[in-house]
């Protein structure tokens, strides 16, 4: 039982280090992008910066959507591993105290037989 | 441990890690809800165990009733505890769904609302199993189980009956690609093989419990 519960618990670490982690645009490559752009560009860019300023914004825009998705999903996920977990562990108190009264009964009925 | 449960035992996670791969990595991302949607393949799966374990109960119930053997009541009484752990999972995985996709956690819909009396209609089964006398507690929880499942099929038609306008139905809010309903399917099997090791292990464990106060109570006659 420990060992579903720990392996389990590792699996659900697992996923959410991996949905948390966005990937976040290095700003160099978006520079460079823009100028690539720019360059290739029909059309004259009068001031490179308002177009690295909006599209660092909108970058910005699209990560901060994805991160709170992100967010609901590993809720979701983490909520049902939860439950099952809980589930489990009242399973594994069950039979744990069900072993001891077992094991105190089997010594009553020893104990029985023995007295005279 | 049987040999048959160990097989299904590792037979659910081998399936249960090839589900993860296959939600993460092979299904599509849909459209409109983006990685939200992925809640969907438990979700939905967590729903359909509902039906199965809730049929469980339903089956063993009518099964005590014309033999009155308490193995079918033990059967059905497990049943029905997994049946209410899926339905939890339902209710709470729901409206993390409902806060991204409708802008609130609840809302009295008519699939919400009547999945919830579900969950309600078979905690009160417990309730009144724990209340009775125990001549009466199989007999009138199995008549309770019958009574509980006929709200099953309302929750499944729910949104075609009271025509729900936030509820999703099948192909109506989102197209379902090959690869989704692949996914969903692999889920599906892993649930069901979830649902039945719990109902071996529950099982299992009400069984001894009932022999353990046949003999207790012998010991006790024996011993006065």
């Amino acid at each position: 039982m420990r060992i579903v519960i720990i392996v389990s618990f590792l699996i659900v670490v697992g996923l959410v280090f991996l949905a948390i982690q966005v990937p976040t645009l290095d700003q160099k490559k978006v520079d460079a992008a823009i100028k690539e752009a720019v360059s290739e560009s029909e059309v004259t860019v009068e001031d490179e910066n308002t177009v690295r300023q909006a599209v660092t914004l909108s970058i910005e825009k699209l990560e901060s959507a994805q991160r709170k998705r992100l967010k609901y999903l590993v809720s979701a996920y983490l909520v049902i591993w939860l439950v099952f977990m809980l589930y489990l562990l009242r399973l594994g108190r069950q039979q744990q105290a069900l072993d001891q009264r077992l094991a105190q009964l089997e010594q009553e009925t020893s104990d029985s037989q023995t007295d005279p | 441990m049987g040999k048959s449960i160990k097989i299904l035992t590792v037979a659910t996670a081998i399936l249960l890690f090839i589900a993860l791969y296959l939600i993460f990595g092979y299904a599509q991302v849909e459209k409109d809800m983006l990685e939200v949607q992925k809640i969907f393949y438990l979700h939905v799966s967590a729903a359909m165990t509902v039906y199965l374990a809730f049929g469980v109960n339903f089956m063993f119930s009518i099964k005590y009733l014309m033999k009155r053997k308490s193995n079918d009541d033990l059967l059905a009484i497990s049943a029905a505890e997994i049946g209410i752990v899926f339905c939890t999972i339902v209710l709470l995985s729901g409206p993390i769904w409902a806060k991204y996709a409708w802008n609130t956690w609840w809302n009295w819909e008519a699939r919400l609302t009547s999945t919830l009396v579900l969950w309600l209609m078979y905690v009160g089964y417990f309730i009144l199993r724990s209340a009775l006398a125990e001549d009466k507690r199989k007999l009138y929880s199995a008549v309770l189980g019958i009574i509980a499942f006929f709200n099953v099929p309302i929750v499944h038609f729910a949104t075609k009956l009271w025509k729900g306008k936030h509820h999703p139905e099948r192909g109506s809010k989102f197209d379902v690609t090959s690869s989704m309903q692949h996914t969903w399917l692999v889920v599906l099997v892993v649930f069901i093989g979830l649902f039945s090791l719990l109902l071996i292990l529950q099982y299992q464990i009400k069984k001894t419990e009932s022999r353990y106060e046949v003999i207790r109570r012998k010991h006790i006659e024996e011993t006065s």
